[in-house]
């Protein structure tokens, strides 16, 4: 199947958007595939909650495969941890560098070669670039949304935002869909989910209980404690369990008196009364504060010196430190937010020396390179690593030319991501840019392209359908997405 | 003869009769059939190398892109079906956009015979006018199908049925199966829309079909039936909802208890619960003592207590305070960084026109208009919730008008009336206006139009392009006066909305500020009432919410009359509706008795509604899940079920210290020596704003009981009082 179609741009003067006609034969090629697969519509959203039988769970992720298709060549990953560079990292000074461009181009940042011969990175990824056959980086990612809440909107989702439907996060949708019961939350943020500009909430239509849990404190800091999870000085385990039990009464006199309410008719086989509002969040949360697990996986103190140096002290490293303790104790989704890089100024000094002077760098990027490094190593060593999808990205690139201010602005025409673990085949560059990271030059890949294939990697159908409140069906990747094959 | 069967001959005897039109009949094929749309070449930038405007609302770029450029490749004159356009259309070769129509259709004909005819284009036929028949579907099955009609009339007087070429989407594709020959059918029970469009023209469809299945057919019949008139006659809010409630089939909710009533009218007109004296007046006030046999009497009675109770709260302090907090909310009133002055200054100004009942228009007008200091002259709040012109427009828009204009900075809204040139027109407007620590008009600014690359010329949304002279601050007025003319009746419907949503729990229109054809009210008659009644009463917000509360529809229980009626939008009982945060803040504060937390230099009473901005810090009203400060806030499903939240109600110093309060009114009444039934009871009527009943009562005096001393009665009683706090009834005004 070709992926290009006639250039007929001779006379209009308009850049051929390539990436856009793939989209095209894309769709096509999708809707076949659709055909032969079973499409699963899963529950859908009452308006009082979700109505998912028991037995759903089972049924779910595996569904992928039927009887014509190959098996997936690798199990699919259990968990994720999802680092976002919150306000667009510049592909340019990272994963993408162009040392043979023009100096506006190229940068202020030097390359080094990676352990593949003619695979080189950012000099301030030295980590990654000596680990790179655990990454595959995709470097043909193109998006029209260059605003921080409708890139992020488009990345988290895989759908651009709309006024009509605000779609879930895939970490939202994930865990719905697996809608595991577990005392821990299914997905944390570390140390909080403010991101793309803080309009996005990442459970979209979901019901909040889908929404990232926020430690809301940074790990980093020696006073490290999630806000609320201890009961203060007083409240012993009898007293809250008075508690729970008197606010389950209280409720429940409430339903009762509302079933007999008068010339109200009562259906008893569907319903046992009305209440609207009756809180998830409120029963999750006496789980938690009881549980001895989910304290131990956030005290840090636990760590020695040398392994918490490993990950770096600064807020990256020791979230991506938190991260690995949350997936040990088998939280399936973690989002680390990495705030900072809106680089519109002296990109200089904050992607690599942290501070002007520094002797050491201790910039954005170096300070990723070295918690991405331990993560991986850590989680390798664990055997933990072929389970674990982890995905590294930011809601756009940055321009290809520095500004005047030493920055580079906003760019989505093309940006790189980078994936390891969970499966993903690494050493391997997906797709390029062209020769000074305008736009991709080959294999142009969507941001729904790369939700359908975390989706795929989590053992999610993409083509899986959910509904909104009011029920409209909502495919968790888009129609004109398709999983991009050559990762696994 | 027949019309339809005459222009069906028409236009099949012979196309050369009438020269096919690119403006009205090859733009609309273009539209049918996806080419201009955002996804293909209606994009921005085109696709393919192929540009088209988005729904071809620019023909004569269009016209230029398909016989002109790619040096007329794209139209063959001598072999017309040579022509690149027809080629790809009907994908004879590759086309990106797979087949878009098969060489037999009529499309293909249509097209042919354009370019057979010249592929000319004139542009001296207009569409004029639209209509489709029915308007409204009634369906009684999921089975039955009703077929549309759309016909056109054009401005050379030809009109067509064009239900063919027009492009018929349904609102929600799982509730309404459209054929493209106009058949509808629907998929679920319920109202649902569907909007056709022929050229820019844009008009909604509303289909029908009965709610409550699971209700036997007497029953359905007999439910809104059962429901009687009040004594004096309906107001218009009953009237519209009825009409509704009876077209579905719902089934009605009774009358909410004089204490339902009473703690849900407080709540929602002045943001606090009701007094324990009110406790005990309203619902005797409600009671009829001279005849109970009388159920005329009996309503009438009731009427005549609530519409009293409205007047009474609607003359409040409390309610001056509470709407100065919507107000605070909607103009996005912020104190930090550089507003720390100003913010008291607004918030001050602000309450003057809630407290004075100043009609709105006048208000708007002078938020508009407003320049000077910012910490002397309040009405220029309006222009410290931007940062520029652009920022400015979109925020008028909807603030205002109840629009998203926002959608056409890049292209012309796709759904909707607006183009580019009105939102860069209205940005155009609003470009001399220079803010700091005080906002001035210069006498001219620019804002460029991305399309053309010039300056943008000022113009109304929707409406003129404004004169040379009406530069810098006289656009400002002329936005103003045009904003607020009886003609214009985007304010008034905003407005309307969004008090509604105030009252009712949810708009009319929702989301509240995205107003347009293809997303009809729920109730279109009666947003079109309210906003003239609004108007007519000379924009005061007080008889607008009067109106409203005094009628039946506001009054009824929130319980569904059925158990498996899920009506959220149609009012066949009460909305329930969590508090929201600052409204809970204070409630607690109120029943626990603990003193107030915020300085008054920042807050009246420290309470929470009364903060002069929306960001004065609390991490606390932000767990609860208070809006910020730069968002609308208007969505239909906001919830505040979070973990977080959950966390802090349960470990969080804010209920915790507040149980513990030396000062509070559970130690008082324990030092007190207060009986265990009466600790009850008092707190029951604090928090619920009702009594216990004897289930409840003996319940928890039990509990009480079993304490061996006084710290463990303390601690229980702490327990049950934290347990009331959280609860759903506490946190709803249901």
């Amino acid at each position: 199947m070709s992926l290009t179609i006639p250039d007929m741009n001779a006379s209009s003067g308009l850049p051929a958007c390539p990436s856009l006609a793939a989209d095209f034969d894309l769709l096509t090629s999708n809707r076949r595939s659709l055909r032969r697969r079973d499409v699963l519509t899963i529950g859908s959203l009452t308006a009082l909650g979700i109505s998912l039988g028991p037995a759903f769970g089972c049924t779910m992720p595996v569904a992928a495969a039927s009887a014509d298709e190959p098996p997936p060549p690798h199990k699919p990953a259990k968990r994720c941890v999802l680092i976002w560079l919150d306000g667009g990292p510049s592909h340019l000074e990272t994963l993408d560098p162009k040392p043979d461009a023009s100096r506006e181009v190229r940068g202020p940042l030097d390359s080094i070669q990676t352990g593949i011969p003619g695979i080189s990175l950012s000099e301030c990824l030295p980590g990654i670039a000596t680990r790179l056959s655990r990454f595959a980086i995709i470097r043909s990612m193109t998006s029209p949304l260059g605003e921080h809440n409708f890139g992020t909107h488009y990345l988290l989702t895989g759908y651009r935002p709309t006024p009509v439907v605000e779609y879930p996060s895939f970490c939202s949708a994930a865990a719905f869909v697996r809608n595991a019961k577990s005392v821990l939350p299914s997905q944390i943020a570390v140390p909080d989910f403010r991101v793309g500009g803080g309009r996005f909430s990442g459970n979209g239509f979901l019901d909040t209980r889908f929404a990232p849990f926020s430690v809301g404190s940074d790990p980093a800091k020696p006073d490290f404690v999630v806000r609320n999870l201890t009961p203060p000085n007083g409240l012993d385990s009898v007293r809250l369990d008075r508690r729970r039990q008197f606010l389950n009464q209280l409720d429940e006199f409430r339903r009762r008196t509302d079933a007999v309410s008068p010339g109200r008719k009562t259906n008893v086989a569907t319903t046992t009364g009305y209440l609207p509002g009756s809180s998830d969040s409120v029963e999750q949360a006496w789980e938690l504060i009881s549980s001895p697990q989910f304290r131990t996986a956030l005290d840090l103190e636990q760590e020695s010196p040398e392994s918490r140096n490993r990950y770096g002290r600064r807020t990256v490293g020791q979230s991506c430190l938190l991260a690995r303790r949350l997936i040990e104790r088998g939280v399936p989704f973690i989002t680390v937010n990495h705030h900072g890089w809106d680089t519109h100024t002296d990109l200089y000094t904050r992607l690599k020396e942290g501070f002007t002077g520094a002797k050491t760098p201790v910039g954005l990027i170096p300070a990723l390179d070295q918690a991405v490094a331990a993560l991986t190593d850590d989680l390798s060593l664990r055997g933990l690593l072929d389970e674990t999808l982890i995905v590294i990205m930011g809601e756009f690139g940055r321009t290809p030319k520095l500004n005047t201010q030493g920055g580079r602005d906003h760019w989505p025409r093309v940006f790189s991501v980078a994936l390891a673990g969970g499966g993903i085949r690494g050493g391997q560059i997906i797709g390029a840019s062209d020769r000074n990271g305008e736009s991709p030059d080959e294999r142009p890949v969507t941001p729904g392209d790369l939700t359908a294939t975390i989706y795929s990697r989590l053992g999610i159908t993409p083509e899986t359908t959910i509904h909104t409140s009011d029920g409209r069906p909502v495919r968790l990747a888009p129609a004109d997405s398709s999983v991009i094959s050559e990762l696994t | 003869m027949n019309w339809l069967l005459l222009s069906l001959l028409l236009a099949t005897s012979d196309a050369a009769a009438r020269p096919v039109d690119f403006d009205t009949q090859i733009e609309p094929l273009l539209t049918r059939f996806g080419c201009n749309a955002g996804s293909c070449h209606g994009a921005a930038a085109g696709r393919g190398g192929f540009s088209l405007s988005l729904y071809g609302s620019v023909p004569e770029r269009d016209h230029e892109a398909i016989a002109q450029q790619l040096e007329g490749r794209r139209i063959n004159l001598s072999q017309p079906n040579e022509s690149l356009l027809f080629l790809k259309a009907t994908e004879s070769i590759p086309h990106g956009g797979g087949p878009r129509f098969d060489i037999d259709d009529d499309a293909a004909t249509l097209l042919l015979n354009w370019i057979r005819q010249g592929a000319d284009r004139s542009d001296d036929r207009q569409l004029q006018s639209l209509q489709i028949t029915p308007e409204t579907i009634h369906l009684e099955t999921l089975d039955e199908t009703v077929r549309i009609a759309v016909q056109v009339t054009f401005s050379d007087g030809e009109s067509r049925d064009v239900t063919a070429w027009s492009v018929l989407t349904p609102d929600d594709a799982a509730t309404l199966d459209v054929r493209p020959n106009g058949e509808v059918s629907a998929r679920r029970p319920g109202r649902h829309l569907l909007t056709a469009r022929y050229l820019d023209r844009l008009v909604p469809v509303e289909v029908l079909l009965p709610l409550a299945p699971f209700m036997s057919l007497a029953d359905q019949n007999a439910a809104p039936a059962a429901d009687v008139e009040w004594p004096e006659g309906d107001n218009v809010v009953d009237r519209e909802v009825r009409r509704r409630v009876r077209e579905l089939r719902l089934p009605n909710s009774p009358d909410a208890t004089p204490t339902t009533f009473l703690r849900r009218a407080t709540l929602r007109l002045t943001g606090r619960l009701p007094t324990l004296d009110s406790l005990d007046a309203f619902p005797q006030a409600c009671d009829v003592e001279v005849a109970s046999s009388e159920q005329k009497l009996a309503t009438q009675r009731i009427r005549e207590a609530r519409n009293k109770l409205v007047d009474e709260l609607l003359a409040s302090e409390a309610f001056e305070k509470f709407w100065t907090f919507q107000f605070v909310r909607l103009l996005r009133i912020r104190s930090q960084p550089q507003h720390e002055d100003s913010a008291r200054t607004v918030y001050e100004w602000l309450r003057k026109q809630i407290a004075a009942d100043r009609p709105l228009d006048q208000v708007a007008r002078e938020l508009i208009t407003a320049t000077g200091d910012t910490r002397q002259n309040g009405a220029t709040a309006f222009y410290l919730a931007a940062s520029d012109a652009r920022q400015q427009a979109e925020f008028a828009s909807e603030l205002f008008l109840g629009v998203r204009l926002r959608c056409a900075n890049c292209h012309d809204h796709p759904l909707d009336q607006w183009t580019q040139d009105d939102y860069h027109g209205l940005a155009a407007i609003f470009a001399p206006v220079r803010r700091g620590a005080s906002v001035t008009v210069a006498t001219s600014g620019t804002v460029i139009h991305p399309r053309t690359g010039e300056p943008a010329i000022p113009k109304l949304p929707g409406d003129r392009f404004l004169s040379l002279e009406e530069a810098g601050d006289a656009g400002l007025r002329v936005f103003a006066e045009w904003l607020t003319s009886r003609e214009n009746g985007w304010f008034d419907r905003a407005v309307a909305n969004r008090v509604w949503k105030l009252l009712m729990g949810r708009g009319l229109v929702e989301p509240v500020d995205d107003l347009r054809v293809s997303n009809a009210p729920t109730h279109p008659k009666l947003l079109d009432e309210l906003a003239g009644r609004f108007a007519a009463g000379g924009r005061r917000l007080r008889p607008l919410i009067r109106l409203i509360c005094q009628s039946r529809t506001f009054g009824r229980s929130s319980v569904p009359a059925h158990s498996d009626l899920h009506d959220e939008q149609f009012y066949s009982h009460a909305l329930a509706v969590e508090l929201e945060p600052e409204v809970l803040f204070d409630a607690v504060a109120d029943v626990t008795g603990t003193a107030p937390t915020f300085p008054p230099t920042v807050a009246a009473g420290g309470r929470a509604v009364n903060l002069v901005a929306r960001d004065v810090a609390s991490d606390t009203l932000d767990v609860l899940g208070r809006c910020p400060v730069d968002a609308e806030c208007s969505s239909a499903s906001e919830s505040t079920d979070t973990l977080p939240r959950a966390l802090l109600l349960i470990n969080g110093e804010f209920l915790n210290s507040q149980l513990a309060a030396p000062s509070g009114i559970l130690s008082n009444l324990l030092a007190a020596g207060t009986s265990d039934r009466e600790l009850v009871w008092q707190f029951y009527r604090r928090a619920l704003s009702r009594n216990p009943a004897s289930e409840e009562l003996d319940f928890w005096t039990n509990q009480l009981q079993r304490a061996d001393d006084e710290r463990q009665r303390r601690a229980i009683a702490e327990d049950f009082l934290w347990a009331l706090l959280t609860c759903r009834e506490f946190m709803t005004c249901r």
